[in-house]
């Protein structure tokens, strides 16, 4: 929109700006990634007696924080935790909860490296299918199956509790992606990381939107964080360009602050990054309508 | 208050690895297990260590120390021939140790050092359908815990005589001309492998009582997908595969 359309319009003290999109997100999500990517590497190297100096050893379940979650039952029950988790999950758990309450799933967002590997096959996509991509599913079709998570996590969360195994392991696709050459990780899992990167191409994040357990319990806090991604109505010029930014298809330019489960908290949809309108869609704790 | 992006990004990393270096300080930050069982929380048992949360990773040796039980007892009792190796055997050793019997759906592994060791303590535990006790640990636990008759009668229903462990893991292991002995039907077995070590397609067929889905797809996953358990194939399977040995 031109800026003098902008100044003489009802809403005079929007000013539209070149964005200079931050760098902060991609440099965290790609330290997360090379972070988890030699800490697997390390378990090869340690075994070798060449492990990585001032590197973790630890096994990727004992820094995943959905190892936690899955071992609550067990802890409470029996005062164990599930086998191959130790206590630095539950703590990751916890630190990830208390970002929770903040920000909303910032986990997934900004940290997870599959959440970040299949941003990274998107792009592929993206160039292929242009502004078709990630608009592929139909939305009536779509916001039923965002729910499937729900299903998965549930069932995760009873079959861990009836065995006391990490029965997700078989089809955990994170955990096959970082162990690819070991022979723990089952064909199941190798099958289903397979069909991620497929999707991918054609949907942002299809792990996260429709099937990720952990996505689907972090999804819950944005009902109720305190920083919340919201939109000053008397300012949005109803560009829609943040709806088009979000990975996950919220509709941000509906209401004044977005409540979605599915909300990763990338902040792509922010004046930060692509709204043009200065002040329109901010993280903030100011309170208004939800989306 | 609003924040921007490089906020988020500082406070996340804050809070990670403030989180770790801290609770790291406090002692509480472990990415391995320390060897030592944890204790039942409340109950007749509160305080005592759990025989549950003995892992695969446990030696004997940690064993012993946390129960209070002779290493030789565990050593005879799991059928180590060795003595010196005790102290440092594995747990997790005795799954591929005997692999074979686990293939018949009698399975001696760490789920039997839990076993064996609450029996010992007269501790409770839960215990899985296909965990078996090697014979001598039923002799040992008969001369030195106090049983009572239906324990007995269990432990003594769901035992294994090691030397014939002892001899199938031992032909399997050192005698090449039987080498087929390595045909065990595992997690990762497809439905490929039966076929190319020459089980017929048809044989299959009618064990799953249903048209082969895809023959890269693992046995395991068949079950799990049919609602079964996964030993409810794996044994009929595995007799097949044997005759074809033969």
């Amino acid at each position: 929109m031109p800026q003098e359309m902008l100044n003489k319009s009802s809403t005079p003290t929007a000013r539209t700006r070149k964005k200079t999109r931050p760098w902060y997100r991609t440099a965290v999500q790609s330290f997360f990634f090379i972070l988890v990517a030699l800490i697997s590497l390390n378990q090869i190297l340690k075994e070798a007696g060449l492990a990585i100096p001032f590197l973790s050893e630890a096994s990727l379940h004992a820094i995943c924080p959905f190892g936690g979650v899955v071992s609550i039952y067990k802890f409470a029950t029996v005062g164990t935790f599930v086998q191959k988790i130790h206590e630095s999950s539950f703590i990751l758990m916890f630190i990830a909860f208390m970002l929770a309450v903040l920000f909303g799933p910032v986990i997934c967002g900004w940290v997870c490296p599959f959440g970040t590997f299949q941003e990274w096959v998107g792009k592929l996509g993206k160039k292929i299918f242009k502004k078709k991509y990630n608009q592929l599913i139909p939305n009536n079709f779509d916001k039923y199956l965002r729910f499937i998570r729900y299903i998965i996590l549930l069932l995760v969360i009873y079959k861990t509790a009836a065995t006391a195994k990490l029965m997700f392991q078989d089809v955990d696709p994170y955990y096959a992606l970082f162990n690819f050459w070991s022979d723990e990780v089952s064909v199941t899992a190798l099958i289903v990381l397979g069909v991620t990167i497929l999707l991918s191409l054609f949907v942002e994040r299809p792990w996260c939107k429709y099937a990720c357990p952990y996505g689907a319990v972090l999804g819950i806090f944005n009902l109720f964080r305190v920083f919340k991604i919201r939109r000053n109505s008397s300012t949005c010029i109803n560009c829609k360009a943040c709806d088009r930014a979000c990975p996950m298809n919220i509709s941000v330019s509906t209401g004044a602050a977005v409540l979605n489960h599915q909300c990763i908290s990338c902040m792509k949809c922010t004046s930060e990054n692509t709204c043009p309108v200065e002040g329109t869609v901010e993280l903030s704790i100011r309170e208004g309508k939800n989306v | 208050m609003k924040l921007k992006s490089i906020h988020v990004a500082v406070i996340t990393l804050v809070f990670i690895f403030g989180g770790i270096a801290l609770t790291s300080l406090l002692g509480m930050w472990k990415t391995t297990n320390d060897k030592i069982p944890a204790k039942y929380k409340d109950g007749e048992f509160a305080g005592q260590y759990n025989p549950a949360d003995i892992r695969g990773s446990y030696t004997f040796n940690d064993i012993s120390n946390a129960f209070e039980i002779p290493i030789e007892d565990l050593g005879k009792a799991f059928g180590v021939e060795d003595p010196a190796k005790y102290a440092s055997f594995q747990c997790k050793e005795l799954e591929s140790m005997y692999a074979l019997l686990a293939a018949e759906g009698k399975e001696v592994g760490t789920g039997s050092v839990r076993y064996f060791v609450a029996l010992y303590k007269g501790l409770p535990i839960e215990v899985e359908e296909d965990t078996y006790l090697p014979k001598t640990a039923v002799e040992i636990l008969k001369a030195k815990a106090k049983l009572t008759e239906e324990q007995i009668k269990s432990i003594e229903k769901y035992s294994v005589a090691l030397p014939e462990v002892s001899a199938a893991f031992s032909v399997s292991a050192s005698s090449p001309e039987n080498a087929t002995a390595d045909r065990i039907i595992k997690g990762s077995t497809t439905f490929k492998d039966l076929m190319d070590w020459g089980v017929k397609k048809e044989a299959i067929e009618k064990i799953i009582n249903d048209k082969i889905p895809d023959p890269g797809k693992t046995i395991k996953d068949y079950s799990s997908a049919k609602g079964l358990e996964f030993s409810t194939l794996k044994e009929p399977l595995q007799k097949l595969v044997d005759t074809v040995k033969k």
